[in-house]
């Protein structure tokens, strides 16, 4: 039991890095980016597109696939801003709906299923805990999830940018008529939130896949862990990925393991049940 | 029971022309294509579906072709490997059993709304998907085979009569139900739930009668596709499919009965199309998600309401006067609030409400 | 009624008419428009006879590689036109993607069969096909030749495998597991498939009683293995559970990851896989892990059980599949090797039957299969032949490989010299 924990942190580290962006997200543009885990998979195939058509080494390749994952983001948040927004939330994320399944269907040309050589950001050796080997890239992961979290909530509560942040958060039109740069902020919280995306999907990329559906759907996992900290607390959310990963882990090799991926639905349900359950009318007057 | 007040015979006179004039064409059609357009009314049935609950009802809920799930269960296990019912009658069968599930995945929707009610019917589809592809349910496992039925027809005509009748029936059946208390209640709970409250109709109700028949009508679309199929296969209910299909909905304007039906022809001619010029399907994926978002940005520009508008164009209609008094945009109205997040804290009252700002 | 009523129902009229005749547009253009058609890709020459034409619908994208199918079948037809077609006529090919979906196999072999009128399915290797056409190959006498991947490809009349497919593969597996191998303990990770457990179960436990003292060496057997999932904690559950051989039957990808994450966890055990993981990319791609002891002194090797022959085989069949796939730039592994294998198994038959059949057309091209003499195309312990019966288990053997000093070599110690097969037939499923 306590081998499959420790075999989960590698995925936990992923959801808790994809939750603290959708926190973020949520809070600074109103929006539930479902598309995160495709935006990030995209710019991470880029990445071995890179290996093998230019014979990067995989240094330069996780760059390159960085930048291109805060392009990506760069152009969706520009998509977003010239035409959603005055939208709803509701409106906004049936957006990043259509645009995850626009990405899949680019992304599954790219990646069907052949053997790639993924630069593998975390290996290396490993360290024994309580009898299994964990890679210490995997630990170095979760430490930086954490350290994502708490260092995003530092920023926007310490800091200049992150109080302008907050404002355009709260009352974008008032922000924008005192000065604050609401679009780029906007484009640039997008623009970061992919970045992150990106690395958190190159990590589970070189042992786990050969198609792209799966990549995208890491997002549900993050959304799980997204609810545990109830779309406010960063550090909540990053912990809870990682317990998410755990409890993933132990599933999957188990007798109900074919169920697995029901297992993010369940804490949902729970969470937004009793988060939700004064909420007898809708807002609507 | 409905509460049927007046049948307006004249949308369905309307439907019924169109039925005519599709079974009519399937006569003329190769086998390939009767085949493609059967397929296509059962997408057509999912839009129907789709469309009840988020247009006319204004609940975002992702998760109504999943549902279809069980009614290709229950086809392929009542029909295929028992052998005990035949088709069509295990079709009505397992839409009586989508209405519970239906429910079931409906009672999020009685406290939670919008984005928080997407999250979790997301959470439905890959549940049902997971346990579709885990194959221990009933009729999931594709070791029985359903032949399409022919009805003493040549080629496909048998299963395009069958899919097409079963489209135009529905059809009818969300065209009376709209006109009816239930459809009232759906397009008055989709503006305000309190309103609607006020006004005496039970938001519960309303909420679960929506997607109670939804289910209805999601499990009959599933098991036609078994009786297309052969066989109940779980990548008919992936993720990506179902989201696909939102997403078609969304641009067709499925809330109104001829946008339900763009979507079915629109998603198995493109398809066909694709199959035979030797692209990948995912094109017409891709597409499908463009003209979502267009959708989503500008909601005049669904089909089915760009139909509507220009047909009331038309020279020889009479005063703009006539405009059915339903024509809306496929998205719900929701009443614009100048945060960009939504509150969670007690309703703030706006002092200032600006809009279009550059 | 109303005027307002009066005035509705002309405006509906209006609009019902309308869209009835888009409706009707669009489905009788499509249809016009397209009743012929050429797909994907083709392949052709100029010959004076009439061409056979043949079609392929595999998964090409969807998750599972099987990809190479198409250009190892391409490969094959192209250097038959060149010498001339079969008989004087030339083939042609056309392929399709069916992204593993029920909904596009169907479609596709709809199209092909009742729209281009093809006379039979070379190389199919598709998630889907053999359960949602079964009916459909049948009911229009269509004969199919290609790649099993589910137990429906192995007893149905018309489709003939040329791999021993998930079944042989794995009682040649166990085979050569336990009378060469001989582990402690035995972790069986298998796909989540439902169509195949019962099966699966069902040999297992004919094995076990054929091989007494077997059934003690297994330690877990589990059925929740996705291609697509990290396996990073089934890897840690096997090093819990003292497991010394890992019997996996998924594709080269997915056994790399596998190898990877026991590295990482310090599993230390030998890895041993279905042909699905033979792809000549995969030592490379290793590097020393791949070799015997690199997880340990328990790890014998990465062996893979190659139901088609290695592609540095001898033998001058796999010597000329080698060359025209370095000539014509198509990767070899196991997949192109079946595209190649399923389209030489058809000429052959139909050069057999040339002169008696008709054999641009279906009935033709089965008549000609179902009397068929069996071919050896070198790529198998047995002949391949198709035969008359309901069910074709085909390929009866594998060629046990492992990898070594970064490339794949013959195993020793196989019963049928550089093969290891199953004597005699299988249990049927459910018998």
């Amino acid at each position: 039991m306590v081998a499959e924990m420790l075999a989960g942190l590698v995925s936990g580290g992923v959801y808790a890095a994809l939750a603290v962006c959708i926190v973020l997200m949520y809070q600074m543009l109103g929006v539930v980016n479902l598309a995160l885990g495709a935006m990030g998979a995209l710019a991470a195939c880029m990445s071995l597109l890179c290996v093998r058509w230019f014979g990067l080494a995989p240094g330069p390749a996780t760059v390159v696939a960085v930048i291109c994952g805060a392009l990506i983001g760069v152009v969706l948040g520009l998509l977003m801003v010239r035409y959603f927004l005055e939208a709803s939330v509701e409106v906004r994320t049936t957006v990043t709906i259509a645009i995850t399944v626009g990405i899949i269907a680019v992304g599954d040309r790219i990646l069907n299923g052949a053997t790639y050589n993924f630069p593998n950001l975390f290996s290396g050796p490993s360290v024994e805990i309580f009898g299994t080997g964990v890679p210490i890239g995997s630990l170095i992961e979760v430490a930086a999830a954490v350290l994502l979290a708490v260092g995003v909530q530092v920023f926007l509560r310490r800091t200049h940018l992150g109080a302008q942040l907050r404002a355009m958060s709260e009352r974008p039109i008032t922000a924008g008529l005192l000065g604050i740069r609401v679009r780029t902020l906007t484009v640039a919280v997008w623009a970061f939130a992919s970045a992150i995306a990106t690395i958190a999907v190159m990590v589970v990329l070189p042992t786990s896949t050969t198609s792209f559906p799966p990549l995208a759907y890491l997002v549900i996992f993050a959304l799980g862990a997204a609810l545990l900290g109830l779309m406010r607390n960063m550090i909540v959310a990053a912990v809870g990925g990682v317990l998410i990963g755990m409890l993933q882990s132990i599933v999957q090799p188990s007798g109900i393991g074919r169920y697995t991926d029901a297992v993010p639905f369940v804490v949902i349900v729970l969470v937004m049940v009793w988060w939700r359950r004064s909420d007898v009318w809708s807002e609507a007057r | 029971m409905f509460g049927l007040k007046r049948v307006r015979g004249t949308p369905l006179s309307a439907l019924l022309v169109v039925a005519v004039v599709i079974l009519v064409v399937g006569f003329a059609l190769s086998s390939y294509w009767q085949y493609v357009g059967a397929v296509g009314a059962a997408e057509a049935i999912f839009g129907l579906s789709i469309g009840l609950v988020y247009g006319q009802a204004g609940m975002l809920s992702l998760c109504q072709p999943a549902i279809g799930a069980i009614g290709a269960w229950s086809v392929a296990y009542l029909t295929g490997e028992q052998g005990w019912v035949p088709l069509p009658w295990s079709l009505f069968i397992g839409a009586i059993i989508g209405i519970p599930i239906g429910l079931a995945a409906g009672m999020p929707a009685l406290r939670l709304r919008r984005v928080n009610l997407a999250i979790v019917t997301l959470g439905v589809v890959i549940v049902i998907y997971t346990v579709a592809k885990a194959g221990q349910v009933a009729g999931s496992q594709q070791s029985a085979y359903v032949k399409s039925p022919t009805f003493g027809l040549a080629g496909y005509m048998g299963l395009y009569l069958l899919c097409w009748l079963s489209f135009t029936l529905l059809a009818g059946l969300t065209i009376v139900l709209r006109r009816s208390r239930w459809g009232l209640s759906w397009l008055a709970i989709a503006r305000s739930e309190r309103a609607a409250a006020a006004m005496g109709i039970s938001v519960t109700r309303a909420k679960l009668t929506a997607f109670a028949v939804a289910g209805f009508l999601a499990a009959w679309a599933g098991g036609l596709l078994v009786a297309g199929f052969g066989s109940a296969d779980p990548s008919n209910f992936d993720p990506v499919v179902v989201l696909t299909l939102f997403a078609l909905a969304v641009m067709m304007g499925a809330g109104y009965w001829e946008g339900a039906l763009a979507l079915g022809l629109f998603s198995a001619i493109s398809s066909a199309l694709l199959q035979q010029w030797g692209l990948t399907p995912d094109l017409g994926t891709a597409l499908f998600a463009i003209g979502a978002i267009t959708v989503l940005g500008k909601p005049e520009a669904a089909f089915s309401v760009m139909i509507r508008r220009q047909v009331a164009k038309l020279p020889w209609r009479h005063a703009a006067a006539d405009e059915p008094p339903d024509l809306r945009p496929f998205s719900p109205v929701v009443p614009k609030v100048a945060t960009s997040r939504p509150a969670d804290g007690p309703d703030r009252p706006l002092a200032l409400e600006i809009n279009n700002l550059p | 009624m109303s005027i307002l009523d009066r005035r509705r129902i002309s405006s509906t009229m209006r609009r019902s008419l309308t869209i009835a005749a888009a409706a009707a547009i669009a489905l009788s253009a499509a249809a016009c428009a397209s009743s012929s058609s050429s797909s994907g890709g083709t392949t052709t020459s100029s010959g004076s006879k009439a061409p056979i034409k043949v079609a392929q619908i595999t998964t090409i994208s969807g998750g599972y590689p099987f990809g190479a199918v198409v250009p190892g079948t391409q490969a094959y037809f192209k250097l038959i036109n060149s010498q001339g077609g079969i008989d004087g006529h030339p083939i042609q090919f056309i392929y399709g993607d069916d992204k593993g979906t029920a909904s596009q196999a169907a479609e596709l072999a709809r199209l092909y069969v009742l729209q281009d009128h093809v006379a039979a399915m070379v190389g199919n290797t598709s998630l889907a096909d053999c359960n949602t056409n079964k009916g459909f190959y049948t009911g229009n006498g269509i004969a199919v030749i290609g790649g099993g991947t589910e137990p429906l490809c192995f007893s149905q009349a018309n489709w003939d495998p040329v791999n021993a497919g998930p079944y042989y593969g794995k009682v040649v597996q166990w085979e050569y597991t336990f009378s060469v191998l001989k582990p402690n303990a035995v972790c069986e990770i298998e796909q989540n498939d439902p169509t195949s457990i019962p099966y699966y179960n069902q040999l297992r436990s004919w094995f076990e009683a054929q091989n007494p003292g077997v059934a003690a060496k297994f330690k877990e057997i589990t059925y929740t293995n996705d291609a697509t999932q990290n396996p990073t904690p089934a890897v840690a559950h096997a090093k819990a559970l003292g497991c010394d051989l890992v019997e996996l039957s998924t594709v080269a990808p997915n056994m790399v990851a596998f190898v990877k994450a026991a590295k990482a966890v310090g599993l230390d055990a030998t890895f041993i896989t279905l042909g699905s993981g033979y792809d000549t990319s995969v030592p490379a791609t290793l590097g020393s892990l791949g070799d015997p002891g690199a997880l340990g002194p328990s790890d014998k090797g990465v062996f893979v059980g190659a139901e088609l022959a290695a592609v540095n085989s001898t033998n001058p069949q796999v010597q000329l599949m080698v060359n025209t796939f370095k000539a014509d730039n198509v990767p070899a592994n196991f997949w192109s090797e079946i595209g190649w294998v399923s389209a030489a198994t058809f000429v052959a038959a139909l050069k057999q039957g040339a002169s008696k059949y008709d054999i641009t057309t279906a009935k033709g091209v089965l008549q000609a299969l179902q009397n068929m003499t069996p071919y050896s195309s070198g790529f198998a312990a047995n002949a391949m032949d198709f035969g008359p019966s309901t069910s074709h288990p085909g390929n009866r053997g594998s060629q046990m490989v492992l990898i070594q000093n970064g490339t794949w070599v013959v195993a020793s110690g196989q019963n049928a010299g550089d093969y290891e097969i199953v004597h005699g037939l299988l249990p049927a499923p459910g018998a």
